[in-house]
């Protein structure tokens, strides 16, 4: 864990929504703001193409190499529908609630600032294949520093 | 670790109320009040209804939308157990003593007057009850409230 203090710090909820068929998620972090992510949720539906699909997360830079923070421990193949709920530390299963929910854990330091995107990738991702429900947790605070 | 600062907020320890039997446990912050969650303790009784109940830990966001979940062991018909869970800690079963079970609770429990956390019991019935909820919390003030 960090030692940046957040001081100010205060608790958002973003709903995405539904994305288009094919389309992966790329968020691009608003200027002046720092987040720290908390959890991410969405509901995975694949199509009839065969392949295993497997979600994962990563932060991109406009200068630096992406980082990848956590790869789904689960495969999905075609005709699921499947939900994801990514939660800090969380223990990754699919036992809590019902056999298509899974939850999976974010590991801590999920910084992003105005130099940062957020991704959430579906490896082997079909045309058809459909994010939807996707929601954001986060704490949020002004950034009062620039990137060097 | 927590993100918030000790020397503006302060630990406590938090009831967190008594819910009726078949009734899931919420808190809530009352605004501009503010809170990291260190530590959970529960009573949680089930009846002779036949079925597998586990406890799930959710942050709710008043829109509805779940997003941080957690379990602790799955308890059956007839039992009353006491529930431990803390920042991180051991998942362990029977410990300290017979039906007391310390769990881990992950990273990220942050709450305030729109996100509430609440411990949802799947498969819950009728004449369940949760009895003496308690949080080790952390509290400060939200700023923009002052």
């Amino acid at each position: 864990m960090s030692l940046i203090r957040l001081e100010n710090w205060a608790l958002r909820a973003i709903l995405i929504g539904d994305l288009a068929p094919g389309v992966e998620f790329d968020w691009v972090i608003p200027n002046n703001l720092r987040k720290y992510l908390l959890g991410a949720s969405f509901t995975l539906t694949t199509d009839a193409n065969a392949a295993n699909r497997r979600p994962y997360m990563f932060i991109g830079t406009n200068s630096v190499a992406n980082h990848v923070t956590r790869v789904s421990p689960y495969l999905q193949a075609a005709s699921l529908a499947r939900t994801y709920y990514w939660s800090l530390n969380a223990v990754d299963t699919n036992l809590l609630l019902a056999a298509d929910v899974y939850t999976i854990r974010i590991p801590p330091g999920m910084f992003l600032d105005t130099q940062h995107d957020l991704h959430i990738y579906i490896q082997d991702h079909q045309a058809g294949d459909v994010i939807s429900a996707l929601s954001l947790f986060f704490l949020e605070s002004a950034q009062t520093d620039t990137p060097d | 670790m927590s993100l918030l600062r000790p020397e503006n907020s302060c630990y406590q320890s938090q009831y967190l109320g008594a819910p009726t039997a078949g009734v899931n446990l919420t808190y809530t912050p009352q605004y501009p009040r503010r809170a990291y969650v260190h530590g959970i303790r529960v009573v949680f009784g089930t009846s002779a209804t036949v079925a597998t109940r586990r406890i799930v830990i959710e942050v709710v966001h008043t829109a509805g939308t779940r997003l941080i979940t957690s379990a602790a062991f799955t308890q059956t018909a007839g039992n009353s157990y006491e529930y431990w869970w803390w920042l991180d800690g051991s998942s362990q079963s029977d410990v300290p003593a017979l039906d007391q079970y310390t769990q881990i609770l992950p990273q990220g429990l942050y709450i305030d007057s729109a996100h509430s956390l609440r411990l949802r019991v799947v498969n819950i019935q009728a004449a369940d009850i949760f009895g003496d909820c308690q949080a080790f919390i952390l509290h400060d003030l939200n700023p923009a409230a002052s």
